[in-house]
């Protein structure tokens, strides 16, 4: 499904140099649940922003589904970030002016479906996650665990092939964010391929697989399911 | 998404109230004063717009010599054209003269058009009733407007036939004009056929004179590319016929377009006064200036406030949308904002348009033609993309990882974009404060400035020359009249007529003067020193002025002249006494007259004119040199009873001729009323453009010291001292005010030199104003930015860093 290969990206700040990645390969395949760690810093946000078209490589190769992005437009990333991607925020990043609802329906405006399509899958997902009863409500108005739901129902009405979450749980206490993992398992089982960011190393079980990264590199790529450690370059070579 | 973009502006505006007012109230003010001003300017332009044949009427105007053109024009003129030039398919004349009409409640006084009978061919009203092909064939038919029908007969229908008495003889109604608001340059007055003019000469000779000129006259010409070879022609027809009858040598004829005749007015005596199209153009720049403040006021809030727009830029991005359809989606919510402002600006101006006119004495009134609509959508989308075209651009542009992070680059070019913005809007400010300081002051200066005569407690009557001697030997007595006098024209009227005078020693030495025949006591009336030698008396047989028709060198009078034809004599005005100047013409017959006096000169005209060289000759009769205006000097605190004494006593003697004055004073001030009431518009909308400066400013100033909060207080707990904190924020802001202070200075040195130059007597252009207009722009901004840093000092260190 994506194809990273040698993958590098760097800030420029104050005239200072920050390597977020350097030369990063990876591949991940459909129906993965990745489960990203490392320290602050190490890289792990970047990475998901490239995954998620959100930020351009400064070299490497980056191909989804078999379309290389490295020089794609922003047009075309667009295109297939709404079309494949759905997103998963640490502070839930809802738009505060939007109703429950209208912040689910927002992703399915931009795929330009009418206004029945909207609403049965908006309902679907309403109830899907139970918030169907806070339909109306405005994101202030909500506890921290209902507003990442709400975030999750967002970023699934689309009914995306990927979902990229970064640190899905850190704003939630421990009910809500065994919740939300949950959730996210439920979702991979169903086949849709998830890539997460997490401090949470208790996390990791929900996963099939970690990788863990330092300093714009990855440290360590190791299925959970199989409880195998492998290094970088066996991923690689498969 | 049209609705859900519409919410989201919509709870975004609710929920950041002062910058969503700010915007919100800049744009309705930009707006309605945009649109009063383009209401005016669209009224100014369609002057005689609503006649039918406007566009193929035009308006003959004479040229002398090298004088402006003048609108009256001889009676038979019209005639002349029709016969002679088949190009000039009709003719059409209006003279206008004072009548008194009396009723059972009273002599009451109006202006009158006497108007040929195919006058409404030319001018199409809409009648009450009536009919317009027969409402002049007689010559005792009178049309009224519905305002007068109103007044003398307290209703508009069913007026014709009623009987009305016009300066002692009876007349009928027939037609009755509905009012219109549209704007003309043919006053609402009361009509009555051309003949009844000619009744009122004092010879009937004058009809036929080449030389009299008393009548405006009016072509249709269909063909407009005829109009040069036929000004050439009819100029040459006229040269021929009245040269050598006065002392012009030139004189030429122009058409001006009956659509031109309001503001592209060079013609003296028009029937109202004529419009300014320099006045309009400012006006349309200001009207711009204001709206691009709004525009300034709302990109620089929108962009600062993109701060916290950012992370639903992120979303929206992260979500699918594209960088193209979010700027879209914020221009809609632009549109939308501008949308809101200029329902808002609507509603104010149609509820300003009373007072508004008012202002500007004119009848505007709001009504949704195409072209306003069309003019109302066109400004929408300028506003939209002037006011949101930046803001949407620099959004969707946002780095959305980077947002979404919570990290907002504002980025230089967004902060010096700003910065230039908010210079351009210090310079719109200062320019207007400058410009509206140095009309006021030059306006100030023409009233305060000496005009040579002593305009206040004198009442003016137009004509009264039958019954002017009685009426002097009888109010004379009055204790509260000082004194009265008759003379052909007044301070504040034209000089009428003109003439040559030579001198003995230098007969070739031509000089054109003013001429103004007057009576005994004109000077002491009208309050005009004397500067030297005495003024005329009736102890001086030879003063006034006798012409002889049948040997012309021997017309006869002595002469007082002002301190310019002094000066321009080469004297001294006590020198010049005794000397003898020559009047006349060559082919008619030159007469030799003594100088007895010397008085100081007088502003006849405004003072963009210079005061001409001017003589005055005693006319002992007032119908011997065709007096017309009748000066009556009052004591100082008069009791107003006197002003019904003279009434009385002037009734008693002519019952059939209205009472009707003006003070001098009024007629001063109507001279610059037009100005005045630019003026008073200017300083409201210098006003305007100082508070939507400030407001911006406030705003802009306030989002910095948001991003500057951490900076602040890290200063702080280092020790700087609140001072240095305020310094720090005045130094920011300040430079930038003194930027646009230094720009705009030069700016208006160049545009107050070019306007002051039209006035030619005018103030020097007063450093002083440039320096205090900067100083309170400095000042205004400085005290603004204080309020803002004010807050930062307050805000507690810790709490600050802590927040952040």
């Amino acid at each position: 499904m994506i194809k990273l290969n040698n993958v590098s990206r760097s800030f420029i700040a104050e005239h200072i140099e920050t390597v977020a990645l350097d030369k990063l390969s990876l591949s991940v395949s459909h129906g993965e649940f990745i489960s990203i760690l490392g320290p602050s810093g190490c890289g792990k946000s970047s990475l998901l922003n490239i995954l998620g078209m959100l930020d351009d490589i400064d070299e490497g190769s980056f191909v989804f589904n078999g379309t290389e992005l490295s020089a794609a437009s922003s047009i075309t990333k667009a295109q297939l970030r709404k079309k494949h991607i759905g997103f998963i925020f640490q502070n839930f990043n809802l738009i505060d002016e939007l109703t429950v609802e209208q912040n689910i329906a927002l992703p399915l405006h931009y795929q330009q479906l009418n206004k029945a399509q909207r609403t049965a899958r908006v309902e679907e997902v309403l109830h899907r996650l139970d918030i169907a009863h806070r339909r109306t409500h405005l994101p202030a108005k909500l506890s921290g665990g209902q507003q990442q739901r709400v975030a999750i129902a967002r970023a699934i009405v689309t009914q995306p092939d990927l979902i990229l979450a970064d640190e899905p749980t850190g704003n939630l206490d421990s009910q809500n964010s065994t919740q939300v993992m949950e959730i996210l398992r439920q979702l991979n089982m169903k086949g849709t391929t998830i890539v997460m960011v997490t401090h949470a190393q208790e996390q990791v079980q929900y996963g099939t697989r970690v990788i863990r990264l330092m300093d714009g590199k990855i440290q360590q790529d190791s299925l959970v399911s199989a409880q195998r450690t492998v290094n970088k370059q066996e991923v690689l070579s498969d | 998404m049209i609705s859900l973009l519409l919410t989201m502006t919509w709870r975004n505006m609710w929920r950041s109230k002062r910058t969503a007012v700010i915007q919100l109230l800049s744009l309705v003010i930009g707006l309605t004063c945009f649109m009063l001003i383009q209401l005016y300017v669209s009224h100014q332009h369609n002057f005689n717009a609503h006649f039918k044949n406007a566009e193929n009427i035009y308006r003959i105007n004479l040229i002398r010599d090298d004088n402006r053109p003048q609108t009256l024009t001889p009676l038979r003129l019209a005639e002349e054209l029709t016969s002679n030039f088949p190009e000039v398919t009709e003719v059409t004349r209006i003279s206008v003269s004072t009548i008194s009409i009396s009723n059972a409640s009273g002599v009451f006084a109006e202006r009158a058009l006497f108007v040929d009978e195919n006058f409404f061919s030319f001018f199409d009203y809409t009648l009450i009733e009536g009919d317009v092909h027969t409402a002049l064939q007689a010559p005792d038919k009178v049309v009224m407007h519905e305002a007068q029908a109103l007044k003398y007969f307290s209703r508009s229908t069913q007026v014709i036939g009623e009987r009305l008495n016009i300066n002692g003889k009876p007349y009928q109604v027939s037609a009755v004009i509905r009012y219109s608001g549209a704007p003309s340059t043919i006053p609402n007055e009361i009509i009555l056929p051309i003949q009844n003019y000619f009744q009122q000469l004092p010879n009937e000779r004058w009809q036929t004179l080449w030389n009299f000129n008393a009548t405006i006259t009016f072509a249709k010409i269909t063909q407009a590319t005829a109009i040069p070879s036929l000004t050439a022609n009819i100029s040459d027809y006229y040269q021929q016929r009245v040269e050598g009858l006065s002392s012009y040598k030139r004189y030429r004829v122009m058409f001006e377009p009956l659509l031109d005749v309001y503001l592209n007015a060079t013609a003296t005596r028009s029937l109202i006064p004529p419009g300014s199209q320099e006045m309009v153009n400012t006006f349309v720049l200001v009207s711009f200036m204001l709206l691009t403040l709004a525009c300034i006021n709302f990109t620089n809030l929108a962009t600062a406030a993109s701060l916290r727009r950012a992370r639903e830029v992120g979303v929206k991005k992260a979500l699918g949308a594209s960088p193209s359809q979010l700027a879209l989606h914020y221009l809609i919510e632009s549109l939308f904002i501008t949308l809101l402002a200029l329902g808002a600006a609507l509603a104010l101006t149609a509820l300003l348009l009373g007072a508004f006119n008012q202002l500007m004495g004119a009848q505007i009134t709001l009504s949704l033609t195409f072209e306003h609509a069309f003019t109302l959508i066109l400004t929408l989308l300028c506003v939209t993309l002037l006011a949101g075209g930046y803001p949407a651009l620099f959004l969707s542009r946002m780095n959305a990882a980077l947002v979404l992070k919570g990290v907002v680059d504002t980025g230089h070019g967004a902060t010096l974009f700003r910065r230039i913005l908010m210079v351009i809007q210090f310079i719109i400010a200062t320019l207007l404060l400058i410009a509206s300081t140095v009309v006021s002051q030059q306006m100030d200066h023409l009233s305060t400035m000496v005009q040579g005569y002593d305009r206040e407690n004198v009442l003016i009557i137009n004509r009264g020359a039958t019954v002017y001697q009685d009426f002097k030997r009888q109010v004379s007595r009055y204790d509260d009249v000082i004194s009265l006098s008759m003379s052909h024209t007044i301070p504040t009227k034209a000089t009428r007529t003109s003439a040559i005078v030579r001198t003995h020693e230098a007969p070739g030495n031509e000089i054109w003067v003013g001429n103004n025949p007057v009576s005994y006591d004109y000077f002491r009336t009208m309050g005009i020193a004397l500067l030297s030698g005495r003024v005329f008396t009736r102890q001086s047989p030879g003063d006034p002025y006798f012409e002889d028709e049948q040997n012309t060198a021997n017309t006869r009078g002595n002469l007082i002249i002002n301190a310019t034809l002094a000066a321009r004599l080469n004297a001294d005005p006590n020198n010049v006494i005794g000397r003898y100047l020559t009047l006349g013409s060559v082919s008619e017959g030159l007469h030799r007259h003594q100088i007895i006096g010397v008085v100081e000169d007088t502003h006849h005209v405004d003072a963009s004119q210079h005061v001409p060289p001017m003589v005055y000759i005693l006319s002992e009769k007032p119908e011997d040199l065709a007096l017309r205006w009748i000066a009556i000097r009052l004591k100082a605190g008069f009791n107003p009873d006197v002003l019904q004494q003279l009434e009385q006593t002037w009734l008693e003697l002519d019952s059939s001729k209205a009472f009707k004055y003006e003070w001098l004073a009024s007629l001063f001030d109507a001279q610059y009323h037009n100005q005045a009431q630019h003026l008073q518009l200017l300083k409201l909308f210098t006003l305007i453009a100082m508070v939507m400066s400030v407001t911006g400013l406030y705003a802009v100033a306030s989002f910095t010291l948001l991003q500057s909060l951490k900076e602040i207080a890290i200063r702080q707990i280092m020790g700087a001292k609140n001072w240095q904190i305020y310094g720090l924020f005045q130094l920011r802001f300040g430079v930038l005010v003194l930027l646009a202070t230094l720009i705009a200075l030069p700016i208006a040195f160049i545009l107050l030199t070019d306007w002051l130059n039209q006035y030619v007597y005018r103030i020097e252009l007063p450093v002083s104003v440039f320096a205090v207009s900067s100083f309170a722009c400095l000042a205004l901004a400085g005290i603004t930015v204080q309020m803002v840093a004010f807050n930062a000092v307050r805000s507690r260190p810790v709490e600050t860093l802590k927040r952040d």
